[in-house]
């Protein structure tokens, strides 16, 4: 159903390299959870579980004593928990728009990275929906978010973008997860197919659903998928629209601004796709199979998108320069100076020099080709995002309205515990997901193989919609 | 058996306390390494795990058991029917009275079933008029201060009254013999009648026994320089609302001083200002440090305090007041230009002006103002004179020194303390009280606290809270009320002086027999009038005609010759330039008595907004002059600066005497010298108050209470964190880029003008902002606001608003602690409040304008400003915070969830969040503290300002009871109850006589942040200054910015 795409650049910068059959895509990638693991995988892994258990002593904590554990204060009543949930939301943000916009778009590059992305969205918005539960005061009856029917006819109160918000990211998570795991059925049915033992048979093949590779199976799975990248589409918006309204509603300055929506969602796409390349180049030395498919080509059009989404960005901090001149509002334009000069300057100035000056460059195709040179700039990039929304969490809050109500923030102890614990379980979470599940799609690859190279290699490939051009029979893998 | 008795012989001269000791047997020192030996041997190491678990499991039955500690004392009886006016849950006021200042101040205690919760001030007594400051409304705090001494202790350890009684009757009786010679009793000042004629009857008894009493803050000035001028020692009293214009020298009148609070009052009284009612006083106040008093100023002039005595002289020689003085020293062109201005000004009202001077001024300075004020012919109409109302006036600090020498000579053989004296805390440095209490042999501390001087006693023996009994007391114009007790003890073991001195004559007897007795004797009323008499004032809380008389008084010469003491600052020798000590009282804990009462603690400081500390302050040029800095204290990580703080500290030491303490700079402050405030750095004021702050008696002499001159200033490495609500904005503005960072004045945060501006334009047109402080701005849409209008009077519903007067706000707090004890307010702490945290629903913001060494300053009091278009309530995702059909915006305290959304909208920035349980009481016995109209709120829920909606409550049950609206001045909140300047009005919009709604209508009343449109109902009137044209007369706005 989908068209062949051929087009000169992609015979410039191969999708693929290496010597690559049917079999061997299947071999590759199905076989990276059955091979010995390497050394590291133990490592990062250990050191993600050590994380993934301090984020669960630190929630504990968190509810046994309270949110004054953490640095919070009057003035400045969101902290670092608001932070870091639109910091994860906005990395989740790539995996959507990988597999849902770029599928719509025709993209090919997006085939050897979406199940990858996708992974991390999942992750990612995880540990994002932990934060906005575990900040409320009484994280026990934040269920009252939701419109349950009780008694007192007690309802949300709609017009709260917070209330917004709880609909945007459970959405957005069901979605991204149903989207991915549709994606994954057919692998996993590839997977049980090849399990070696009888326990990764039987779990295989019960996620994977009865799946026998029928012509009709694969019919209505490529209706179900597309289906569901329609749905994620409006989502790779909305989310970051909503979250963005979360300030945007308010009165605050700072946050009464405009222009966040379209900013937030660039925003999100550009840490997002800094984020895919933050896992993607150590995955490729950790698993030297995965070259092949992710290439440099995938990394140069990763790199590429970071540098256009990072000016859009750019141009909204301009923006809001321009806006808090504009204003001649005395609050806005106080805004802007104590930004550049204020007590925080310090985030500012980091926040245009992670965002608006480092990606520059990427403009050098050398850079993009550097592994290493990426690798630090795509860190930099999370780094620069995190601090812009320090910049528009704190900095707006500690000098508002009313001098006299002017605060600091300081972050305790245990404000970093919280978000070095979600990172720890980000990281747990990818090196379980390279542990056991096929990092690429696999059924995807070789569609898209067959796709590019059907005429080049000959293979005499006369049905151009016949959507299953693997070699092995199902039951032949696993004998 | 012959080494151990070579050993004991060997042991010569060193002390030891048992046999065993000496001997270093192994069993001692096994004793010495377990902390309690005698609790731990019956357990020793042979309980087993089964025996361990029998144990526990008896003393767990048994726990049950102890609780039966109560025997019936005889067959009770029921009452079938409750009597008509007791009701659950319905409240009684007593009349009954406090000490405040020193003083008596009568007050309203509020009770519900035997429980008092709240203070109000007594409208029926001359000090209060029916407000309070704020420590008067703390005092319901001590009373269930769970570090009360609930115990007789010898040694420390508990004791039975009888005990004591037993040991005293003894040693009295020894002294019998002598006459009392070596008995010396020392107590604060006595202006308890009853109590009085206790001791007297008590020196009947020991003819050579003494009495002595000491206040650290004490009026001796007052009323030697009383004797200076009139030959008698007098206590001036002032008419301030005759006066037009005011000059106070170093003088805390309204705040500090005795009577203040009446005093704020009958000031506020001369300067509200209203469209077509301009007639406002002039304030003059000199002083070193601003107090509440200099913030009200309209003309202010920071100067060293040893320089009163020169400014006051020039403004004698230039009215030609028939003063001499020998006075040294030089003004400065501002000090002479202020002068100049304050003497013309007076001489212009002659008869309506009045020459105040504080406490601490020596009485050559009091007696130059009382020529000053003869001269000026305000003797008798702005100032009047009575008899000291003290018992037996004294003068404290030769009181002090007196017994220091009795002490010192040996002739002290019974030593008995009563009522809090502390001497062994806030005594003069340089008697060395703390050595000198030791060695008396028989010596008593009674008090509310086992506190410095109770350790170091023989005995310490526990004291009543006057509410717990009967007593009377003086106000501090003699008016006399009586206490009423307002709770069955809370100690059973505890006893008022009262009843201790009754029973060392050895008449014991109830308080109320006591008291009742004394008054009968004193003819408080003719025998058969009497009953009438006295039930009235007990119900009144005032005794009728007890005040003194006002005396005719005269200069006893003209000229006044008068010799001053000359302080001046010695010049700078060795390179080392020494600095001014003034000591003052502090805002909050007074003398240190109240250190311990965590509401008083955690009240910003009126003037510098600091929190549970006292710090060296002085002007800013000084600070720098010294090498200090303050530093920042952001940071990503909770770094040192955080915990070490930003205050630099800093050593004073002058004389051998020497001091710790942080210093923090203060705009207003004159140079040269530093304000320390006494009453910090105790060790022994139970546990919030013990090792907070700096002692400054640790600097403070018998020769020079007040001001000490020649003090060396050498800053130390460390820093000091310091709890302050608000930033020092004036001192951390930075410019840069020409961009005045944070400067109030871009801002439509107060709306300020002068008299003269606003005799020409009350609406105040042409000031800065003018439109950003309203909300009517021009609008095509239709009227949102439906709540609470109402065009007929079927429909008729109340629209509560309020309005607060900056004008007359002097900035005493009293509204803040209010709040706090009417709303169940929570204390958080110092570190809290150093992270911003602090749970008062009601601030009151403190901006200056100007120049840093003489800034203007501004009061705010800010509660919630209810808008009628409330931005918390948009974001609230669970409608936890709404609005009422009364257009009370409510907080729904069991829907929160705490997502805190709504405090980042507000633009006001009132709310609070309870980010820990802050209401967690360790002690059952604050429980009975809370008021029960109120909710306690519980951890992770938003809390703010209700504008006191349980009694908006009580008074709507009540009016809808007898089927009648609410009627204006029905319902007072506890803000606008407290304040002694009446800044506050409260009332309902939706009646056109409510005085909030002609207040509503003044043309320059404004809304804060008019411009966010929120519409407050909450809103302000202009602050009015009156400068002198030809002084600061300008506007500071022009002076400053632009």
């Amino acid at each position: 159903m989908q068209q062949t795409i051929k087009s000169p650049e992609i015979k410039e910068f191969p999708l693929f390299e290496g010597q690559q059959t049917y079999e061997r895509i299947t071999d590759q990638i199905t076989s990276i959870p059955t091979d010995r693991h390497p050394m590291a995988w133990t490592i990062v892994f250990g050191l993600g579980l050590i994380g993934a258990f301090a984020l669960l002593m630190a929630l504990v904590y968190l509810v046994a004593v309270g949110t004054g554990i953490w640095g919070i204060n009057q003035p400045v009543a969101w902290g670092f928990a608001i932070i870091n949930f639109v910091w994860w939301i906005g990395i989740g943000h790539a995996g959507t728009l990988i597999s849902a916009i770029l599928l719509l778009l025709r993209q090919a590059w997006r085939m050897s990275i979406n199940r990858f992305a996708e992974a991390m969205t999942i992750f990612a918005v995880m540990c994002a929906g932990i934060f906005p539960l575990f900040h409320t005061g009484r994280p026990w009856v934040a269920y009252w978010l939701f419109p349950i029917p009780n008694w007192t006819a007690m309802w949300p109160q709609f017009r709260s973008p917070l209330e917004w918000d709880v609909w945007a990211v459970s959405t957005y998570f069901t979605v991204s997860l149903l989207f991915w795991y549709m994606g994954l059925i057919p692998d996993l049915a590839k997977m049980r197919d090849r399990a070696k033992s009888q326990l990764a048979r039987a779990l295989n093949g019960v996620f994977a659903l009865g799946w026998r590779n029928s012509a009709i199976h694969w019919m209505r799975w490529e209706q179900a998928y597309l289906l569901l990248a329609g749905l994620s589409t409006p989502l790779v918006l909305s989310v970051h629209s909503i979250v963005s309204l979360d300030f945007a509603i308010s009165i605050v300055p700072g946050w009464h601004v405009t222009i966040f929506p379209p900013y937030f969602v660039a925003g999100a796409i550009f840490s997002g796709f800094a984020m895919v390349l933050t896992l993607v180049i150590p995955f490729r030395i950790l698993y030297p199979k995965l070259k092949d498919y992710i290439t440099m080509n995938h990394i140069d059009m990763m790199a590429k998108v970071m540098l256009a989404t990072g000016w859009i960005v750019f141009y909204g901090y301009l923006c809001e320069m321009f806006f808090g001149w504009y204003s001649g509002n005395q609050f806005e334009q106080f805004l802007v100076v104590n930004r550049f000069f204020g007590p925080y300057w310090a985030a500012y100035w980091a926040l245009i020099f992670c965002n608006g000056i480092v990606p520059q460059l990427l403009w050098s195709p050398k850079i993009r080709q550097n592994l290493l040179v990426l690798f630090i700039i795509s860190i930099i990039v999370n780094i620069g995002m995190w601090f812009e929304r320090f910049v528009i969490v704190v900095m707006s809050l500690h000098r508002d309205f009313f001098p006299s109500a002017w605060g600091m923030y300081t972050p305790t102890g245990s404000d970093w515990w919280l978000y070095l614990g979600t990172i720890g379980f980000f990281i747990m979470m990818m090196f379980l997901f390279a542990r056991f599940i096929p990092m690429l799609a696999v059924a995807e690859l070789k569609e898209l193989w067959y796709k590019l190279y059907h005429g080049h290699n000959g293979h005499g490939g006369v049905h151009a919609h016949e959507p299953k051009p693997t070699a092995p029979a199902p039951q032949g893998g696993g004998q | 058996m012959e080494e151990k008795r070579n050993e004991l012989q060997g042991a010569g001269e060193q002390f030891w306390r048992s046999l065993d000791e000496l001997e270093q047997s192994p069993e001692f020192e096994a004793l010495l390494q377990q902390e309690f030996p005698r609790q731990a041997a019956p357990l020793g190491n042979f309980v087993s795990r089964r025996q361990f678990l029998r144990l526990m499991g008896a003393s767990m039955a048994l726990a049950g058991l102890s609780a039966c500690g109560y025997k019936p004392q005889g067959p009770i009886i029921s009452r079938p029917k409750t009597p008509e006016d007791r009701l659950t849950g319905v409240s009684h006021y007593y009349a009954t009275a406090v000490l405040t200042n020193g003083y008596g101040f009568g007050v309203l205690g509020r009770v519900y079933e035997g429980r008092p919760v709240k203070l109000e001030g007594n409208p029926d007594h001359p000090t209060s008029l029916g407000a309070t400051d704020a420590i008067v409304q703390a005092q319901i705090l001590d009373l269930y201060d769970p570090d009360r001494s609930q115990n007789v202790l010898r040694f420390g350890r508990i004791e039975t009254w009888r005990a004591f009684e037993a040991d005293i009757q003894n040693a009295l009786a020894q002294q019998a013999a002598k006459g009392g010679a070596g008995i010396r009793i020392l107590t604060g000042r006595v202006v308890s009648p009853t109590l009085a004629a206790q001791i007297r009857k008590f020196l009947q008894t020991y003819p050579q026994a003494k009495w002595y009493q000491y206040e650290p803050i004490n009026r001796d000035n007052v009323y030697e320089g009383a004797r200076l001028a009139f030959g008698e020692w007098l206590n001036p009293i002032y008419r301030l609302r005759n006066a037009k214009v005011i000059v106070a020298l170093d003088s805390d009148f309204l705040y500090t001083e005795p009577g203040a609070v009446r005093y704020a009052r009958e000031f506020a009284d001369g300067r509200r200002i209203r469209d077509g009612q301009t007639d406002m006083n002039r304030l003059y106040v000199a002083e070193p440090m601003f107090t509440v008093t200099g913030m009200s100023a309209d003309e202010h002039l920071p100067i060293r305090s040893s320089k009163i005595a020169r400014l006051l002289y020039e403004i004698a020689k230039l009215l030609g007041a028939p003063v001499q003085a020998t006075v040294e020293g030089e003004l400065t062109e501002t000090e002479q230009k202020w002068a100049q201005v304050a003497a013309g000004d007076l001489v212009a009202h002659r008869g309506q002006s009045i020459m105040i001077v504080g406490e601490a001024q020596p009485p050559a300075v009091h007696a130059m103002a009382h020529a000053i004020n003869a001269h000026l012919g305000n003797l008798g109409r702005t100032v009047v004179f009575t008899a000291p109302p003290e018992e037996q006036p004294v003068l404290h600090q030769e009181q002090i020194r007196q017994l220091a020498q009795d002490l010192a000579n040996n002739a002290v053989e019974v030593l008995i303390m009563l009522g809090g004296a502390n001497p062994a805390y806030n005594a003069p440095v340089d008697l060395k009280f703390g050595e000198l209490i030791p060695k008396v042999p028989f010596s008593v501390h009674h008090g509310m606290y086992v506190d410095e001087t109770a350790a170091l006693c023989v005995w310490h023996l526990p004291e009543s809270h006057p509410f717990e009994a009967w007593g009377d007391v003086r106000a501090f114009d003699g008016t006399a009320s009586i206490q009423q007790p307002l709770i069955f003890p809370l100690y059973p073991n505890t006893r008022t002086t009262l009843e201790l001195m009754a029973q060392l004559n050895g008449a014991p007897a109830e308080t109320f027999k006591l008291v009742q007795d004394h008054w009968k004797q004193a003819k408080l009323a003719p025998e058969a009038q009497f009953d009438a008499v006295w039930r009235k004032g007990v119900h009144d809380g005032v005794l009728p005609r007890t005040a003194k008389p006002v005396k005719q008084v005269a200069l006893k010469q003209t000229p006044l010759v008068v010799q001053s003491p000359i302080y001046e600052l010695a010049p700078v020798q060795a390179g080392v330039k020494t600095y001014e000590v003034r000591f003052a009282p502090d805002p909050t804990v007074y003398d240190g008595r109240f250190a311990n009462n965590a509401w008083l603690q955690e009240l910003p400081k009126p003037v510098t907004r600091v929190c549970w500390d006292n710090l060296a302050y002085m002007s800013l040029k000084t600070f720098e002059e010294l090498g200090l800095r303050r530093k920042g204290t952001w940071a990503f990580f909770e770094d040192a600066s955080f915990v070490k703080g930003d205050a630099p500290i800093v050593t004073l030491s002058v004389n051998g005497q020497a001091m710790r303490v942080a210093a923090y700079p203060i705009p207003g402050h004159a140079d040269d010298c530093i304000t320390l405030h006494l009453g910090y750095g105790r060790t022994r004021a139970g546990e919030k108050g013990s090792g907070t702050g700096f002692n400054a008696y640790l600097l403070r002499t018998s020769d020079a209470p007040w001001i000490r001159t020649g003090v060396e200033v050498v800053p130390q490495p460390e820093r000091y964190p310091v709890a302050r609500t608000e930033e020092h904005h004036l001192i951390d503005t930075r410019q840069k880029d020409g961009v005045k960072l944070d400067s109030t004045d871009h801002r439509p945060v107060i709306l300020t003008g002068l008299l003269e501006e606003f005799k020409k334009d009350p609406e105040l047109k042409d000031k800065p902002h003018r439109k950003g402080y309203k909300w009517e701005h021009p609008t095509m849409y239709p009227e949102r606001w439906q709540y609470d209008r109402y065009e007929n009077p079927d429909n008729y519903r109340n629209a509560w608003a309020m309005v607060i007067d900056p004008t007359v706000c002097t900035g005493c707090s009293a509204c803040v602690t209010a709040c706090q004890a009417e709303n169940n307010i929570p204390v958080v702490g110092k570190t809290e409040v150093m992270r911003g945290r602090e749970m008062l629903w009601l601030r009151i913001d403190r901006y200056f304008k100007g120049k840093a060494e003489n800034p203007r300053v501004y009061q705010v009091p800010v509660p919630c400003m209810h808008c009628e278009s409330a931005p918390c309530e948009l974001v609230c995702p669970v409608a936890a915070t709404v609005h009422d059909h009364e257009g009370l915006n409510a907080m729904v305290y069991n829907r929160c969830v705490g997502t805190r959304y709504c405090s980042n909208n507000c633009p006001y920035k009132v709310r609070r969040f309870n980010f820990y349980r802050y209401s967690y009481m360790k002690s059952p016995v604050l429980h009975l503290l809370q008021n029960p109209d109120v909710t306690v709120r519980g951890r992770g829920v938003m809390e703010k300002c209700t504008y006191c909606v349980q009694r908006i409550s009580k008074a709507r049950i009540l009016a809808k009871r007898e089927n009648r609206p609410i009627r204006d001045g029905e319902v007072i909140t506890a803000c606008q109850q407290a304040c002694p300047t009446q800044a506050i009005v409260f009332g309902n919009l939706n009646d056109p006589d409510a005085r909030v709604t002609q207040l509503r209508k003044q043309p320059h009343n404004f809304s804060i942040l008019g411009e966010l449109n929120a519409r407050p109902r909450t809103t302000y009137l202009a602050k009015i200054d009156n400068p002198h044209p030809e002084l600061s007369g300008v506007e500071a706005d022009h002076a400053t910015d632009h």
